[in-house]
């Protein structure tokens, strides 16, 4: 059944400290809208946008939760069968930055995707329309980045818009391109259950929900 | 008479052979007639009828073994065309398992693009380009421009997609609108039908071209009859998407006026309907009004696997509703099961399946064909009329249930058709049920109807022809008496009458008619019984299940003692506060906190009365205290500690100052040195505990004031009252004070929302601290790693469980955090950020009061209880699953008019 669901649905969780602009990114991609009148985000919150990908619609569904690492437990329902995480952090606040290592550590932990290594994490650096404040400088994020596996990342303003759309298609793309992975196992019907616990398959999702 | 038994037994024995023999005659003989019956014909060609009808049975059978047929190895474009099959069918199953989910699917939804990605896909295999280039551009759309002058739903879908285009409201590429559109009218297969049939379609393609293929190419249009049969709904991806809780709202209460003014069946009535769970077996049964029928692909009516066809008849005329007749296809079939089914399907669906190219596809019109098909069920059937004016007239076939209700009439054309049909019915019914009287067999072996024995001489009419049959049960539940008698037969078969003189003796059988009669209706009076039982047994379960849920997870969210309303019971207003001040007694009190409760605070000026009584109903002062010193002590404690942590607050600036130079620095510098270069980050070698203690308070006294700092810019800017910065100030004061006293507990998120309101009433930095400490006493448990919350939630979920078992059965297979997420923001802030600043106001201090009264000590609990109920219609006619119903709760600031407040006391 989750087959069918998520071959059209791919669910992404955005996180990242509480104030670098999680909740403003996602509604400047979903809303193309900026509002400076966001709260603090309590609980969990999501947003779905349909984007084409070569010829074909997939419905993005956004999850935006607490910046706070205390509500994390809350949270952590909302990780499981995630088909991509993207990671947040305010290039004027250092300390974002710094967080980053335990919000992707325990995203890993949390979802347990099959195959750590190559689950589609992406980088964003959120604020860049405050230069003259940055804390943080795009060479030492993307060094973050390399050492991580590659993490694609991007330099995005939610407030001007700058960068957004791309991010987010990106975003879609590497979500897809583990999804369309899994689909070749399984080519004529996505649904099937392999018994078979040797077929050691690219699927590293941690979903068997 | 025990000699007559046995001697027919022995008969019987006899010519059993024989009888074995005739029956295989009996179906040969049918089939012959069958076809006989098919050259008759009256107005259509036989030869067309009967050329379609192969072509349907083959093409059943090349769907079922598709992969059977591959022998040789599949070259090149073979396994291109199963590659195009396979997506296509892929796309087909995520509908249908989508439509599984839903009862309608969005036109604009991914699965419908990816689907008529598919479908053109195939239709694009083969297709020589360069000649479709004359036309604009070259897609399977120029094919359906060149059908669409020779076919109706072509032109049609061809009509409605310029319109499309030319309003610019799709949201998939051009070429595919029109594949959308033909799912959307239903007549997707008819058109791709009709792409292999026409000539001049057929040109365009390669001989190897999927469509061309003489198996594939019918498999491609055969398989798309499936999604034409889902509904789908026209709506836009955007109102999709934002498909607020407005919107929904609105539908529901649309949807439940419409329930209210049309139809009788409430809303509420989650059970089915008590029925006799029999099919009965009059037209009116067998009719399925909800048109799932037309779902049924019209030759599995006839044709399957699992029947077998006794006799078959074309242009029987039934009478229909307007007094007219209809014509249409009459089959007897006999089901693996030993059942026997007679169907009757109208000419107009046998001819639309058959021939999918014909344009009157109008859908209404086909709709009230389905609703005329007839499907009777032989063994409930009891008597068979047959009447016929004379010999050269047409018969008259009545079949009547054991209800007694009559079917509509079937004519027969005049000449040997009942008497086939009879025989082959005959046929069917044994060995378990047989004609009474049955028919005879003449001199050359054929049967004949049975004759009465003129006993009359008055009338004698050989006009007339009017026979009743009646189906009698030959062996089973209730032999008759003279069976038991005689433990030599082989079985109860009754005696053969091989002579044509006289009709068996009918006590005999009028008793066993009424044992069928009686059978029948003790099976339905049974089922009954049975269902009843059912009903009263869950029902009996459900409670126990109630109280025990009530008992063990209930029990103490609610005081037993009821709480009378005095209905003329005014507000808290000026009057009333001042009387309490004047006279602070117990009654007065208890007076206070019953107003609060049940009609609110409300006064000339109610934030001054709020001022005024909140301390008190907080608890944070006696009722009975006069609590002027109070106030100043307060004042002077707090700015006491201001004075505090200032110092703190200020070594913490000098140090982000400290670190965002740093920061700048290694950016413009060398970005190799490592993190470690940030001094304040592990602290100096500790030479003293005092000044180990001091460094941890400093960072952790950083942290939070950073966190404070993030939330408090941006807490209800929209308000008027902060957006005035010396208001955002005083939060923040009172927010680092407060966790400047509790710097172990920490600032937690969340905080700043409950504070506010109460800086708003009070205005007084300290007051607030004072009562916000109170509160946050209250408050605390449900906040982040305490066992508050869960409880919270499974309390709810409990309530929901028994007050609204339909929500709950939608949220019980999902973990009770999840299902319930939305809720939490409601119970850690007590409905703070779902209602505007007034509505706040009142529910907190219902809240409060609840408490205060004893009357539960977390009446949020059943607001928010009242809060999802409200929106019952909503959350089912959806049928929201978890995320939905987080979307609808987050998207919507819940509506509350003063709440009738319910006390649920179990």
């Amino acid at each position: 059944m989750s087959g069918t669901r998520k071959k059209a649905l791919l669910k992404v969780i955005i996180l990242g400290d509480s104030g670098v602009g999680k909740t403003s990114l996602m509604n400047q991609y979903v809303n193309r809208r900026f509002s400076n009148q966001y709260k603090a985000t309590i609980g969990a919150d999501f947003l779905t946008r349909d984007v084409n990908i070569d010829d074909r619609t997939v419905t993005l569904q956004i999850w935006d939760t607490a910046g706070q690492e205390r509500f994390q437990s809350l949270g952590v329902a909302f990780y499981r069968g995630a088909d991509c995480c993207v990671l947040a952090f305010d290039v004027t606040n250092a300390a974002s930055f710094k967080s980053l290592d335990s919000w992707r550590d325990e995203f890993l932990i949390q979802a347990s995707p099959r195959d750590p290594d190559h689950f589609p994490f992406v980088l964003l650096g959120n604020k860049v329309d405050l230069e003259s404040q940055r804390a943080v400088s795009s060479k030492r994020a993307q060094s973050w980045c390399q050492t991580k596996g590659n993490i694609p990342y991007y330099e995005v303003s939610a407030k001007e818009a700058l960068n957004v759309e791309a991010a987010f298609l990106a975003i879609a793309r590497d979500a897809l391109a583990r999804e369309s992975q899994e689909t070749n196992d399984f080519p004529e019907f996505p649904d099937q259950i392999r018994l078979n616990p040797n077929q050691q398959n690219q699927q590293n999702s941690g979903c068997n929900c | 008479m025990q000699m007559f038994r046995h001697s027919s037994a022995d008969v019987w024995k006899a010519k059993k052979p024989t009888l074995e023999r005739r029956s295989t005659d009996g179906r040969r003989s049918s089939v012959v007639d069958w076809i006989n019956g098919l050259s008759d014909n009256n107005n259509y060609k036989t030869d067309l009828w009967v050329e379609k009808h192969d072509e349907g049975c083959e093409r059943m059978t090349r769907n079922g073994s598709v992969c059977a047929v591959e022998e040789s190895e599949p070259d090149q474009p073979t396994q291109h065309k199963e590659v195009l099959l396979t997506k296509l069918k892929i796309e087909i199953k995520n509908i249908m398992a989508e439509h599984g989910a839903k009862k309608y699917l969005n036109l604009n939804s991914p699965y419908v693009t990816s689907l008529c990605v598919a479908v053109d896909a195939c239709l694009m295999d083969g297709l020589r380009r360069r000649l479709l280039t004359l036309f604009n551009s070259p897609s399977s759309m120029s094919l359906l421009q060149i059908i669409a002058k020779s076919n109706g739903s072509a032109q049609q879908v061809l009509e409605q997609t310029k319109t499309i285009e030319e309003h610019h409201t799709s949201v998939i590429p051009v070429h595919l609108i029109w594949i959308r559109e033909a799912l959307y009218m239903k007549s997707l297969p008819i058109i791709i039908n009709h792409f292999i049939d026409s000539k001049s379609v057929r040109r365009y393609y390669d001989s190897t071209a999927l469509l061309m293929d003489p198996v594939k190419g019918r498999l491609v249009a055969t398989l798309l009859l499936a999604p034409c049969m889902v509904t789908y709904r026209r709506m836009s991806s955007r109102t999709e998407q934002e498909a607020t809780a407005e919107e929904l709202v609105e539908g529901a209460s649309r949807a439940r006026n419409g329930e209210n003014s049309g139809s009788t069946s409430g809303v509420g009535g989650s059970r089915p309907p008590l029925s006799i769970t029999r099919q009965v077996s009059s037209i009116a049964a067998s009719v399925e009004r909800n048109g799932s029928v037309s779902r049924d692909y019209v030759f599995s009516l006839h044709h399957s696997c699992k029947s077998t066809l006794l006799y078959g008849k074309n242009n029987v005329c039934v009478a229909m509703n307007g007094g007219d007749f209809a014509k249409g296809y009459m089959s007897l079939q006999k089901f693996y099961d030993g059942n026997l089914t007679l169907k009757w399907v109208p000419n107009q669906l046998m001819h639309a399946s058959s021939q999918p190219s014909s344009g009157h596809s109008n859908n209404g019109e086909f709709t009230n064909f389905w609703k005329n098909t007839i499907n009777i069920e032989m063994q409930d059937i009891i008597y068979i009329h047959l009447h016929q004016k004379d010999e050269s007239s047409p018969t008259c076939l009545t079949f009547v249930n054991c209800e007694g209700v009559q079917s509509a009439p079937f004519q027969l054309p005049a000449g040997q058709h009942s008497i086939a049909f009879l025989s082959s019915l005959e046929t069917g019914l044994a060995p378990l049920l047989r004609l009474d009287p049955p028919l005879w067999t003449n001199l050359t072996k054929e049967k004949i109807l049975p004759r009465l024995r003129k006993r009359s001489t008055a009338v004698a009419n050989p006009a007339m022809l009017d026979y009743v049959f009646r189906l009698v049960r030959t062996s089973g539940i209730e032999p008759a008496p003279e069976d038991i008698e005689d433990p030599l037969a082989p079985s109860p078969i009754p005696p053969m009458h091989d002579n044509c003189v006289s009709l068996p003796n009918s006590p005999y059988i009028v008793d066993n008619v009424d044992s069928i009669v009686n059978f029948q209706i003790g099976k339905a009076c049974q089922s009954m019984r049975n269902q009843i039982m059912a009903r009263a047994f869950y029902g009996w379960l459900t409670y126990v299940r109630h109280l025990r849920t009530i008992r063990t997870h209930l029990l103490h969210l609610v005081d037993t003692k009821t709480l009378i309303c005095d209905d003329d019971c005014d507000p808290v207003d000026e009057k009333f506060w001042k009387q309490c001040r004047a006279e602070p007694t117990k009654e007065n009190e208890e007076e206070f906190l019953k107003r609060v409760y049940w009609r609110g605070i409300e006064g000339v000026n109610s934030k001054e009365i709020r001022r005024m009584a909140w301390p008190y109903l907080l608890g944070l002062f006696e009722w009975n205290e006069y609590p002027e010193g109070r106030f100043e002590q307060f004042t002077k404690q707090y700015w006491e500690d201001i004075e505090e942590w200032r110092v703190l607050e200020a070594e913490v600036r000098r140090r982000d100052e400290e670190a965002f130079r740093a920061a700048r620095a290694r950016r413009a510098g060398s970005p190799v040195r490592e993190e470690s270069c940030e001094v304040f980050e592990d602290p100096n070698e500790p030479t003293c505990s005092q000044h180990y203690d001091r460094e941890n308070l400093i960072s952790l006294f950083r942290a939070n004031l950073h966190r404070i700092d993030k939330d408090v810019e941006r807490c209800d800017r929209n308000l008027m009252f902060f957006s005035n910065k010396d208001n955002l100030e005083s939060l923040r004061r009172v927010m680092y004070t407060y966790v400047r006293r509790n710097l172990e507990e920490g600032y937690t998120q969340g905080m700043c929302d409950l504070l506010a309101p109460l800086l708003v009433t009070f205005e007084d930095e300290a007051l607030t601290l004072e009562c916000f400490s109170i509160l946050m006493i209250r408050q605390r448990g449900k906040f982040p790693q305490r066992p508050g919350m869960s409880k919270c939630l499974l309390n709810l979920r409990s309530l929901i469980q028994v007050v609204d078992p339909q929500i709950y059965g939608l949220i019980a297979d999902i973990d009770y955090a999840q299902a319930l997420s939305f809720a939490f923001r409601w119970f850690l802030l007590d409905f703070k950020r779902e209602l505007s600043y007034e509505c706040t106001y009142k529910v907190w201090e219902v809240i409060w009061a609840a408490q205060r009264l004893r009357i539960t000590n977390d009446f949020s609990i059943f607001f928010g209880l009242a809060t999802i109920t409200n929106y019952h219609d909503v959350l089912i006619t959806n049928n929201f699953d978890y995320t939905d119903m987080i979307k609808f709760f987050n998207g919507k600031g819940v509506e509350v008019s003063r709440e009738p407040r319910v006390t649920v006391v179990p």
